[in-house]
């Protein structure tokens, strides 16, 4: 009897791997010190499934230098829970695993088909089952079905997919040699010269990406509207306004456009020429991970993470192909037909299906981008066994009618323009109208077009103008950033993957760095980016990011090695850092008067004492350390106002206002709750029966 | 209960936090000068931008427009960026006070 181990991604998908697997039985559920496992027996042999959860094994320094030093260039790969805190259960798979691994004599990784999947198969075959990784074979699959899971058992690659998994691990060690180096020299600057600890991170394209919203919020902050005008004219037309356009879209000069209106006022206008056009609509391209995150972004307002998390509990339920690819391309060997043939046995799509019947013969129209280890996301034809809360299921719907609408036949439109004289100006009427909805129908909701019907009109025809009049408009600043566009932004700037770009946006948050979902600059992150453009400016260099995008590349596909790549990324940074580490100064006196006015500004109310006027902070008792809202006008003014706060957890001051007495609203965090959102004067008066509480939900803090 | 005001400004409502202790210090916030400018490179360029779009608005009005009148007109509008209001008040009470 031949005993196998194999190693999957995540618990979802080592059962969905038992499953496919046990042909005659259900699959055997076994608990080695609380980690799950599945045994399943096949033709007298014993196939083990375990699973990880997400990387068990990380970079970390080398030796047991402190976490303030830098540079540090000696790394190693070690067990999660040795380098981050909070990694218990880590340590128990890693221990539960490097157990069971004694009684395989066969292994295999069967964990998700990229970079990652690779890095996290490769290093727990390494390391937890004592270098198995060298008799190992690879699962590859792009959906968790039976019938691929089954295929990929049972013709699975002969060895491990080196390239993919040296290519990964050299991407965390890269990135892991930027971000603690950059992120250790402005926090140890800061310490050094406010004696005030507060983390800065920074990274490889963490920097580069953020100098996209700085310089953004530049332009914003240094915008000067320039004034232009429009003519507003409406026409009459057998009894029917319609608005017409000036052949000149915009007067740049004030007088110029009162000469026309002056022109024109009071005349009657001729329609001189009549013009129609048939304009043909290629269906949409099939989902890339990024065009996915766009579109659940403007459809359903999923940010960037939120759609990749939503898509991948699809994945894992079998309900759609791997998520995180980036093609645009979809094979027959997915199966087309076997696909259509679950998805009508959906109420929800059943008659869109069947109107794809009638096409001969089913052809996508595929994009340009490929993806070795993936085609395009796609539905499998599996029904949900579970109720899918309602933005999971506006995901699944996009998904399943995207891929529709991509086997849908070409829509087609009709543009028009009528050309109207008005003395010796011309204008125009322009309409559009959908002859044949095509794919249009198929993507349903997610395909919006508007149409504009013109009246009927004939050559010579007279109008009159009803109203004509000079409309002073500005040029507008341009937009923020927000996470879908920056999104968009960073693919084109080739930096970043796929899989690391939503969780890089996440960072810039969590680090204060942007606030709001317009992804407003705070002034910190100003403040690092002119610090790093000015002492360091290569690491911002996007060009230098892309090379070694492109180097990683060369990585997977085996034309450079691992080891290399690191050691020439090593040697760019070494007079970086030295040059550095002597302007740590200067670099925290810049950053100091920042930080300071950040931590002033997270303390600090925005709302005055209603009292005496003076300004509310969030400020300690020296003698029990309690925290409390207190007045600054306790010493000068003898203002004795002051308001409880909630002695657990973080807090935040919201920008937000109490709707019932106008007084700012506070959060409290804390792991494992709900964050508590309360009013701390609604809850004040509430306990002192002043005032009923109304619709602001405000909990007291536990009970010790 | 006194009512509390909803129109209350930030502790700081710049880019930058502004305290002056440095003898090369732009006025309008916490960063160093660029000679031969008397402002940052931030506020340099938002002068530079300042000064582009009043040759602009003074060709819009056929060249009967006063700086005074533009500086008006451009912070009457909602689209004006922080840095240039801050500019135009540093501008007008540099006027006053000179």
């Amino acid at each position: 009897m031949v005993t196998t181990l194999v190693v999957t991604e995540k618990p979802d998908a080592a059962l969905h791997v038992a499953e496919a697997l046990s042909v005659k039985s259900k699959p055997k559920k076994v608990n080695v010190d609380g980690v799950p496992f599945y045994e399943v027996e096949q033709d007298h042999d014993r196939i083990l499934i375990c699973s990880a959860l997400g990387h068990l094994y990380a970079v970390a320094t080398k030796g047991t230098e402190p976490r303030s030093h830098y540079p540090v260039w000696d790394f190693e790969w070690k067990p999660k829970h040795l380098v981050e805190k909070g990694q218990n259960r880590q340590q128990k798979f890693i221990e539960s695993i490097a157990e069971v691994s004694r009684e395989a004599d066969r292994f295999m990784n069967a964990c998700d088909f990229d970079l990652e999947g690779s890095v996290i198969g490769y290093t727990i075959l390494k390391y937890a089952c004592n270098g198995a990784d060298e008799k190992a074979q690879r699962m590859k699959f792009s959906t968790l079905t039976t019938k691929e899971l089954r295929e990929a058992y049972e013709k699975p690659m002969p060895a491990l997919d080196y390239s993919l998994a040296f290519a990964g691990m050299c991407r965390h060690e890269i990135d892991w040699l930027y971000g603690i180096n950059l992120s250790r020299a402005l926090t140890q600057s800061a310490l050094k010269a406010s004696r005030r600890y507060s983390t800065l991170s920074t990274g490889r394209v963490q920097g580069p990406t953020l100098r996209f919203i700085v310089e953004r919020e530049q332009e914003i902050e240094t915008f000067v509207p320039v004034p232009y005008w429009k003519l507003k004219t409406m026409l009459d037309v057998d009894g029917k306004r319609v608005e017409a356009q000036y052949e000149v879209d915009r007067f740049d000069v004030k007088s110029r456009a009162e000469r026309v209106l002056k022109d024109c006022a009071g005349k009657t206008g001729c329609v001189a020429k009549l013009e129609s056009q048939v304009l043909r609509v290629s269906p949409p391209t099939p989902f890339d991970l990024s065009t996915l995150q766009s579109e659940s972004y403007r459809h359903i307002g999923l940010s960037p993470r939120a759609a990749l998390g939503f898509a991948e509990r699809l994945y894992l339920d079998q309900l759609i192909s791997y998520p995180r690819t980036s093609s645009q391309k979809l094979p027959p060997s997915i199966g087309y037909q076997e696909i259509l043939r679950g998805l009508e046995q959906m109420n929800a799509f059943r008659t869109d299906v069947q109107s794809l019947k009638n096409v001969q013969r089913l052809v996508p129209n595929e994009g340009r981008k490929e993806d070795p280890a993936h085609p395009a996301v796609y539905p499998t034809g599996s029904s949900p066994r579970r109720m899918l809360e309602p933005r999971e299921w506006k995901l699944f719907d996009m998904i399943v009618r995207r891929f529709l609408a991509t086997f849908g036949q070409t829509a087609t439109k009709q543009s028009e323009r009528a050309t109207i004289e008005i003395g010796d100006h011309v204008f125009f009427l322009y309409g559009s109208r959908i002859l044949e909805r095509g794919w249009i129908s198929l993507y349903g909701q997610y395909a919006k077009f508007e149409e504009v019907t013109l009246p009927p009109l004939k050559e010579r025809q007279q109008v009159t103008v009803k109203k004509i009049l000079v409309e002073e408009k500005f040029d507008q600043p341009p937009a923020r950033y927000n996470p879908s566009s920056l999104l968009r932004v960073m693919e084109e700037a080739e930096i970043g993957t796929k899989a690391t770009r939503a969780d890089i946006i996440d960072t810039l948050f969590r680090r204060g760095y942007v606030k709001e979902q317009r992804m407003v600059a705070t002034p910190l992150a100003f403040r690092v980016t002119e610090i790093l453009a000015k002492y360091c400016p290569k690491v911002l260099d996007v060009t230098f990011t892309r090379e070694l995008e492109t180097k990683m590349e060369a990585i997977e596909r085996g034309s450079q090695t691992r080891e290399s790549v690191v050691q020439e990324t090593v040697e760019y940074l070494k007079p970086i850092f030295a040059d550095l580490k002597g302007k740590e100064e200067q670099i925290g006196n810049e950053l100091t008067t920042i930080i300071s006015g950040m931590w002033q500004s997270s303390i600090t109310l925005s709302v005055p004492c209603p009292k005496c006027g003076s300004a509310l902070r969030v400020v300690r008792n020296p003698k029990t350390r309690k925290r409390f809202i207190g007045c600054s006008g306790r010493w000068e003014k003898k203002c004795q106002f002051g308001l409880p706060v909630p002695q657990f957890g973080t807090l935040t001051l919201l920008e937000k206002r109490c709707p019932h007495c106008g007084f700012q609203i506070i959060q409290v965090r804390s792991k494992g709750r709900r964050p508590l959102i309360s009013c701390p004067n609604c809850y004040v008066n509430r306990t002192r029966g002043e005032r009923p509480l109304q619709e602001v939900a405000v909990r007291p803090p536990p009970a010790k | 209960m006194p009512t509390i005001p909803k129109s209350l400004s930030a502790p700081y409502s710049g880019i930058y936090p502004t305290v002056h202790n440095m003898p090369d210090q732009c006025p309008l916030c916490d960063r160093r000068k660029e000679p031969p400018s008397d402002f940052c490179t931030f506020h340099g360029a938002a002068l530079k931008n300042l000064e582009e779009a009043y040759a602009i608005w003074t060709k819009a009005f056929d060249g009967q427009l006063t700086k005074e009148e533009y500086y008006a007109k451009v912070l009457a509008r909602s689209e004006t960026g922080r840095a240039i209001r801050d500019l135009i008040n540093y501008i007008r009470a540099q006027g006053a006070g000179g």
